[in-house]
């Protein structure tokens, strides 16, 4: 930047220059006067008379140099701050308003950025695709490991595939005691496929395979590592003890780098480790069985190679699958959709939404700041008047007001950027991560959510600025300077008023956006979900141990104080796991169609008192019996929907179904309860199925634990008693059930606090546009209100003429904002828990608060006028 | 910034332009020296001449240095580039021209045309 500094320089030089060389002259020309025998005072005076007016020609001198644009640029910029000093409500309002457009705006797109759009800290090379298994019950299934090195290998069209597999181990700590840690299993290929680099160390890559199988090796998570080793660069090359079903010292081989973000907004992992650390860990079976999908594919196309032809080439084998693998393949496709797509699927709705919701608040805000500038112009007219007679060019006028929208413009990006930023340090503890895992959504101002708020900066500046530019540049010369405060263009109040109803129209969106979701999220509070809302603590051990020590537990948890019951399942309702684990079901008499994908339908294996201790009821027949649970003939509980769907018009109960790979066992079905929620409140009920859990043996447990007082403060208690009794019995997780219901109704918490807060701004917003209309029109039609009273009209009367300004624009903004909002609540349904879009009561709620808040922003300044003395409105004049 | 009223329009440049080709001058010099070779006849708004003098500066006409006047005081002085000389024989070519011109055409009588 060196030329505006040589600009500045030669500025000051060349005001020095100017005023030197004039003073010569007059100097010189005085002293010919005195030679010529006038005293020497009188000849200084008419020295300066002849010259002429001094500081004109001294700006005509200055509109010679080549830098004056410059020059006027700054005059502009001082004349812009003092106006804006000289008018710090204005100024405030102003600043504040746009503050809020932007700094919302910019927190939002972070939002939208971080969980979604973010794409993949991905090097070049082809397109990044995602690739799914695909059922009639599971459009996003995962694979097995057998199913991923056949694609690696067979499939053409990409140059390599990767594969994720989530799972979780333990850390031995210094002092013995076992640290549960999130892991991904990471073919050995993945971090040079998606060209991830490390922040310290090394990691793991195909050619390391033969090393990999006699030395194992872990890469750590950045944040783990500043959490778990306070960022220790030593620890690179130590070597940590991790155990699964086996266990084994494992040498650290680097740490990610801090700026790598996982597939998934949720990736962010403790461990990474290869297949062969896994199975070095007792992890070997879960890669040999075929049908045990539980990864993640990724790959890079091909150069070149659209992602139709990869879709074609995952039929063909999926084709191949399922003739080699009946039994595990049949009816289940392979797709593949690019990187991108895939993140605009999961950004959908919401974020839609917010999006739209933010921009709506950003062009409140904007018109707001227009408004005001027009009424300022308005206000100014004598100025700009004084200021065309005394020589400003027009297009001089219209670029001061433009510069001084800019430096609105400005200060209003720093105080938006700064706002943004701090709703953005708070979004992580608004958000919440699930119960029981660490935060993992992450959220930054970067560069382009820095140029995202001054895009839109710019843009507000030039749509607000604009417009009373003009206007103030068409000011006719005289007109001001005679017709004095009554004066001004009828035409400029009517263009704030269409402002101010669109206000209105948006305003009214907003609120009954707000309303809706507002109405949706207490639904979630009160919605009868199928179970009890009662205190249950649930403890969930990935590995249950041995029998006798999970009886043991039952007893020992049972022991502590406030304890009512503890029963045991799998998984509880709304247990954050991606997905439940499922049994092959069939119906014996009825044969599955050849072809057809086998039927597969998620259980979960319960106690005998599961379903008292939880609140699920039988709808018919009977529960589990302590019998069920080790003697007896099979038997099985299913869900209202799966009774629906599989017995429609009959009773269920007493029915038979085979479980398990074919043939299958015989299980009667004894009972029929109430659907719960799966995963999440908003899911569809699903055909669903109990077992008895200790014959079902499923190898994990969830401990649920009825307390009496809140289940949360049990926590530490129940998990000390568990480790005492095995090691292997230390919780993975650890969650209330009211966390979990409340953590599954986060999005509509969520999107029903932000919509109330942006409703309330828009209110605000256009409120105080309202007043400063009326107001403003308040003060022109002084003396026409005064001229009326004197004439015999009374206080209430000029007040209704008032307030009839404001009643035509709120109804103009209303008739306007009614389908906006019907159109946005519509579009928002998908958000929406047990709540149609368009409920009357709420839509008339939004109405009342949007036309008592216009009420009370026109009847204050109204009151003014009917405090107007006739005689003294006249007199001033 | 209005001519003087009793200049046409440009004619200051081309008085400056000649004013200073007699040599190097302050402004308040190139005053004097119009005041003296138009034999006081043309009257020349004071404050005028400077932005005429900047002007022709910016255009590469004139070129100017800080000396010391004839009473012992700092002062810029003003003197012809090239290209000024240049302009001023050009200018003066069509003013003549313009003059010789005018005059035929202010001197016809009615049996002329």
């Amino acid at each position: 930047m060196r030329w505006p500094k040589l600009w500045w320089k030669r500025r000051a030089a060349f005001e020095r220059d100017l005023a030197d060389e004039l003073a010569f002259h007059l100097e010189a020309r005085a002293e010919d006067l005195a030679r010529s025998g006038i005293p020497a005072l009188d000849a200084r005076r008419r020295a300066r008379l002849e010259f002429g007016g001094l500081d004109r020609w001294k700006e005509a001198c200055r509109e010679t140099r080549p830098f004056r644009p410059l020059d006027e640029l700054r005059a502009d910029l001082r004349y812009g701050l003092r106006a804006l000093r000289k008018s710090p409500a204005f100024t405030f309002v102003a600043v504040f308003s746009l503050a809020i457009g932007i700094g919302v705006n910019t927190a939002i797109f972070s939002l939208i950025d971080g969980l979604w759009l973010r794409p993949m800290a991905a090097g070049g090379g082809g397109e990044i695709v995602r690739l799914f298994t695909t059922s009639p019950e599971n459009r996003q299934g995962l694979f097995s490991w057998d199913e991923y090195r056949q694609i690696q290998t067979q499939a053409r069209t990409f140059s390599t595939a990767v594969a994720i597999g989530s799972r979780g181990v333990r850390m031995a700590r210094p002092d013995g005691t076992l640290e549960l840690t999130s892991i991904n299993v990471v073919s050995t290929d993945f971090f040079d496929t998606l060209g991830i680099h490390p922040a310290l160390g090394r990691l793991f890559s195909a050619g390391d395979e033969p090393a990999l199988a006699a030395r194992p090796v872990v890469v750590l998570g950045q944040s783990f590592w500043q959490r778990r080793f306070g960022g220790d660069p030593s620890i690179v090359g130590r070597q940590i003890r991790l155990e699964h079903t086996g266990d084994h010292l494992v040498t650290v081989a680097g740490i990610l780098s801090g700026d790598f973000r996982a597939i998934d907004a949720d990736g962010d992992r403790d461990l990474w480790m290869p297949p062969q650390t896994y199975a070095a860990l007792g992890g070997a079976a879960d890669f040999d069985t075929h049908s045990f999908r539980w990864f993640r594919l990724l790959a890079r196309m091909r150069p070149g190679i659209p992602v139709r032809s990869a879709g074609a080439e995952a039929a063909t084998i999926a084709a191949r699958w399922a003739a080699a693998w009946p039994d595990t393949n049949r009816g289940r496709g392979v797709s593949v959709i690019s990187d991108l797509e895939y993140r605009m699927r999961a950004a959908g709705t919401t974020a839609l939404v917010l999006a739209g919701v933010v921009l709506l608040v950003a062009i409140l805000s904007a018109v707001n700041v227009a408004n005001l500038l027009l009424a300022r112009a308005a206000a100014r007219v004598r100025e700009f008047s004084i200021r065309l007679a005394i020589g400003a060019g027009r297009a001089r006028i219209a670029r001061q007001m433009l510069t001084e929208s800019a430096l609105l413009g400005a200060a209003g990006l720093a105080a938006g950027i700064l706002l943004g930023y701090a709703i953005v340090v708070l979004l992580p503890s608004i958000l919440g991560s699930p119960p029981g895992y660490h935060s993992t959504a992450r959220f930054q101002l970067d560069s382009r959510v820095f140029l995202f708020g001054a895009l839109l900066a710019a843009a507000t500046t030039l749509l607000f600025g604009l417009v009373p530019s003009f206007s103030a540049s068409r000011t006719a010369l005289n007109a001001h300077l005679t017709e004095r405060s009554s004066g001004g263009p009828r035409a400029r109040l009517g263009a704030r008023q269409w402002l101010i109803a669109a206000q209105v129209a948006m305003a009214l969106t907003l609120v009954s956006l707000a309303a809706v979701l507002v109405a949706s999220f207490v639904r979630t509070r009160s919605a009868d979900l199928g179970m009890a809302r009662c205190e249950l603590l649930l403890e969930w051990c990935a590995d249950s141990g041995s029998g006798p020590a999970v009886r043991e537990a039952i007893e020992r948890l049972r022991a502590l104080p406030g304890v009512e019951d503890v029963a045991l399942a799998i998984r509880a309702p709304l247990s954050p796991e991606e997905q439940g684990t499922a049994q092959r079901v069939a119906f014996p008499g009825r044969p599955e169609k050849p072809g057809a994908a086998p039927l597969e339908i998620f259980y979960n294996a319960i106690s005998s008192n599961y379903l008292d201790v939880t609140g699920i009821a039988v709808v018919r027949g009977r529960g589990f019996s302590e019998a069920d649970q080790t003697t007896g003939p099979p038997v099985a509980l299913i869900s209202e929907t799966m009774a629906a769907r599989y017995w429609p018009g009959q009773d269920a109960v007493g029915k038979t179904i085979r479980i398990g790979d074919p043939p299958g066992t015989e299980h009667r079905i004894v009972g029929v309860v109430r659907d719960v929620p799966f995963n999440n409140l908003s899911d569809p009920p699903l055909p669903y199925l109990y077992l008895p859990w200790w014959r079902a043996d499923p190898g994990e447990v969830t401990f649920v634990i009825h307390t009496r007082q809140r289940a949360a403060t049990l926590a530490a208690a129940a998990r000390q008693t568990l480790i005492a009794i095995d090691r292997r019995l230390d919780p993975f997780t650890i969650a209330t059930e009211a966390e979990l219901i409340r953590y599954s109704a986060l999005q509509y918490e969520l999107t029903a606090e932000l919509l109330s807060i942006l409703g309330a701004i828009a209110l605000a917003l256009t409120a105080i546009g309202l007043y400063g209309v009326v107001a403003w029109s308040v003060t022109r039609r002084t003396r026409e209100i005064g001229i009326r009273m004197a004439l015999g009209a009374t206080p209430r009367q000029a007040l209704a003429l008032v307030l009839r300004q404001t009643a035509a624009i709120g109804t103009v903004g209303l008739a306007f904002g009614l389908p906006m909002a019907l159109a946005a609540t519509r579009l928002a349904r998908s958000l929406l828990y047990g709540t149609v879009p368009w409920d009357p009561m709420l839509l008339a709620l939004a109405l009342a608060v949007l036309a008592a808040a216009l009420l009370l922003a026109g009847f204050l300044p109204a009151r003014r006028a009917t405090a107007i003395d006739p005689m003294r409105a006249l007199r001033a004049e | 910034m209005p001519p003087d009223a009793d200049l046409l329009p440009g004619t200051l440049d081309l008085l400056i332009l000649k004013a200073v080709s007699l040599g190097p001058l302050h402004g308040y010099g190139v005053l004097l020296r119009i005041g003296q070779i138009s034999g006081g006849a043309l009257n020349i708004e004071q404050g005028a001449l400077y932005p005429a003098l900047y002007r022709l500066e910016q255009q590469a006409l004139l070129h100017s240095e800080w000396g010391v006047s004839e009473n012992n005081r700092r002062a810029k002085y003003y003197r012809l580039t090239p290209s000024g000389r240049k302009r001023l024989r050009a200018e003066t070519e069509s003013w003549n021209r313009l003059v010789s011109a005018m005059g035929a055409a202010l001197s016809a009588r009615p049996g002329e045309a």
